[in-house]
């Protein structure tokens, strides 16, 4: 079976070994320690995935990020930096990861293997949660073989949470992501969970979509 | 005394002073120029008097019956009256205009010599009139002065009252400045000195905000530089570790390698003002988080027998855990004395790390959640931010000293049960929100 690449960007040449040694068992990597080279080398190969350094000699690590952000494959940034962690925070949802330095490589390779996880399951096209199916691709929604319809707001909002099930998703940052630019508050977010709950128990998958008090909303995986 | 009174009682007093000395003037002015006055009128009617006596005019007379309080006497040389008009009591000799008292009322007096035969001729003006105009303007005078001196100090109060409230709004101001982030303070106003002095401050307070910027650049920078070294450090250690366990001298270099590490990672969320950053919200099953910590220290007995799910950041949360569990390693000596047991509630999660050291007395126990408390070998802030991180998470904290004389430290979480919205209906979400929410579907 063909291995999935990944590329480390990190201008620390022993740092940047390390990492390829440890990552070398069980991907294919291939490290950079540049941002102009990283972006030229992510525009023209596939990788699952970029280890970045957001501290680079050449250019800014953010810079690189945004460049980076319609590419196909996934980012873990790291840098010892906490102030540009913010900054890249609300880039990417659900494709990012953040890791401060100075850490344990365990704690590093747990992210790396957790973010190829989900990415796998996003890859499949079809995210499973129970008895309900949701294809991210063909764009439908089954509840045990019955399909269910969504809108496109609808599906966008199962399809983010489903894809992070675990993750709690504010309302500010879920009116950013169906919305967009768009000037709507929460209100409209909130309407749009309560269509999508309302579809879901009519089709008697329960409550699927929870909401944590003054929080935001979850949905749980579920083992859990 | 506040500035406010300072000017004030100088305004006041300055009034007092102006008011006495002009109305103290405007009197005395008053009086000599009446005193001359009433003179000159007697000392002329003496010489009347005399000049009527040495040639008598017909139909004359000395004194008008219809102006009392006016008498004219001839005195002959022997002291008696010879003629008197308007009194006839004999009146006292007085070479000059002298004052006297007759029947009870002032009269200013003046004689003069009569055609050398040794008579005199004496004249008397009632002057308790005059007198009494004298006591008035005294009387108006006085309550004027008064008057002026009252409304020049109310107003002397209500200036500098409103001069000085621009120095109140920028104390204020001042007082409101937040000493992490200092921000400048703006004045409305157009006082010079005020806007001078809101200057001055803010020249300081940019001063000290960018100085504060520069360290922390500073700290961030160092922060960079040991990074990649730490984690290599730790890395190579970690792996020669497992190579050789039995090397006991491996072991404890590795050990203080991790150490270094974590510690390091606690400072680092101080200098990067990470405790101010939101949570990175997930579910957060604190039983794996639990033995995944007590796997980095071998030894540690983990007592997790459920899983006890929050709503947390879950690396905030191992950094708790770390934090404690690390703290007791550190007070026990080793990992063998450290004790870790989750107890899953209905509201609330309890995770409790206990350790057989030497234990808290009462002084550590009140302060050992202050940064730079030190207990034993640590930095003195992992503690202090668990407590930060824990009540971040909407939960507590508490040291005490456990059954055995070690310390024991409780850290509640409220359960995920206890944040979940249970009661969810669609009675919070109106028919409006429904309609906007579709228009912004339709429009996107």
């Amino acid at each position: 079976m063909r291995r999935e690449r990944v590329l480390i960007v990190e201008d620390d040449a022993r740092l940047a070994e390390v990492l390829a040694r440890e990552l070398g068992r069980g991907y294919d990597t291939v490290v950079v320690g540049t941002g102009r080279e990283a972006l030229v080398r992510a525009e023209t190969e596939d990788f699952a995935l970029v280890l970045l350094d957001l501290n680079l000699p050449d250019m800014d690590g953010i810079e690189v990020a945004e460049q980076l952000e319609g590419n196909e494959a996934d980012v873990v940034m790291l840098t010892a930096r906490g102030d540009l962690a913010s900054r890249v925070r609300g880039l990417y949802a659900g494709a990012a990861d953040y890791l401060s330095k100075p850490f344990q490589m365990e704690e590093l390779l747990a992210r790396v293997y957790a973010r190829m996880r989900s990415r796998a399951r996003a890859r499949s096209g079809v995210v499973h949660r129970g008895g309900l199916t949701l294809a991210t691709e063909e764009r439908w929604c089954a509840y045990e073989g019955a399909r269910i319809d969504l809108s496109a707001q609808e599906f966008h909002l199962l399809e983010l949470l489903l894809e992070n099930q675990g993750r709690v998703f504010a309302k500010d940052t879920l009116v950013d992501r169906l919305y967009g630019a768009a000037d709507v508050g929460p209100n409209a977010v909130e309407a749009v969970v309560s269509r999508v709950r309302k579809k879901l128990e009519a089709a008697g998958a329960g409550t699927v979509v929870e909401t944590i008090r003054g929080l935001g909303y979850l949905v749980r995986p579920e083992d859990a | 005394m506040s500035l406010r009174s300072q000017v004030g009682l100088g305004v006041a007093l300055l009034a007092l002073l102006v008011v006495a000395s002009s109305t103290g003037l405007a009197y005395g002015w008053f009086v000599r120029q009446q005193s001359v006055e009433l003179r000159r009128l007697l000392t002329e009617d003496v010489a009347r008097v005399a000049a009527l006596l040495d040639a008598p005019v017909l139909g004359a007379a000395f004194v008008d019956p219809a102006t009392p309080g006016f008498a004219v006497q001839v005195v002959g040389a022997d002291g008696s009256v010879v003629l008197a008009w308007g009194r006839d009591e004999p009146l006292p000799l007085a070479p000059e205009p002298t004052l006297v008292g007759l029947d009870g009322r002032r009269h200013l007096v003046a004689s003069a010599q009569w055609r050398d035969v040794g008579g005199t001729i004496r004249v008397a003006h009632d002057i308790e009139a005059a007198m009494r105009t004298r006591a008035d303007l005294a009387r108006s005078l006085g309550w004027g002065g008064a008057l002026a001196f009252l409304s020049s100090t109310l107003v002397a109060l209500v200036v500098a009252r409103r001069s000085l409230r621009p120095l109140e709004l920028v104390a204020e101001r001042a007082r409101a400045v937040d000493p992490e982030a200092p921000e400048t303070i703006a004045y409305p106003g157009r006082s010079h000195e005020v806007r001078a002095l809101t200057d001055a401050l803010n020249a300081t307070l940019t001063a000290i905000r960018e100085r504060s910027r520069r360290e922390r650049a500073f700290l961030l920078e160092i922060a960079h530089e040991l990074a990649a070294p730490l984690t290599l450090v730790n890395y190579h250690l970690a792996a020669l570790r497992r190579e050789r366990p039995a090397d006991a001298e491996l072991v404890s270099a590795a050990d203080a390698a991790q150490e270094l590490l974590h510690t390091s990672q606690d400072l680092l969320v101080l200098a990067r003002g990470e405790l101010d950053r939101p949570l990175d919200l997930a579910l957060v099953d604190l039983r794996d988080l639990l033995e995944r910590v007590a796997g980095e220290f071998p030894g540690v007995r983990c007592d997790a027998a459920e899983p006890a799910q929050v709503i947390g950041d879950g690396d905030r949360l191992m950094q708790v855990a770390r934090n404690l569990v690390r703290n007791g390693v550190q007070a026990a000596g080793g990992p063998r004395g450290v004790r870790v047991t989750l107890a899953a509630g209905t509201d609330e999660h309890l995770l409790r790390v206990e350790d057989d050291g030497p234990g808290l007395d009462d002084e550590a126990l009140a302060r050992v959640f202050e940064r730079g408390f030190r207990r034993g070998r640590g930095s003195g802030v992992g503690l202090t931010i668990s407590k930060d991180l824990v009540e971040q998470h909407g939960g507590r904290i508490t040291a005490a000293s456990g059954a055995d004389g070690g310390a024991r430290f409780e850290v509640w979480l409220p359960s995920l049960a206890s944040r979940v919205d249970a009661d969810v209906t669609d009675a919070d979400v109106t028919d409006a929100d429904v309609t906007d929410a579709d228009a912004a579907e339709g429009g996107a």
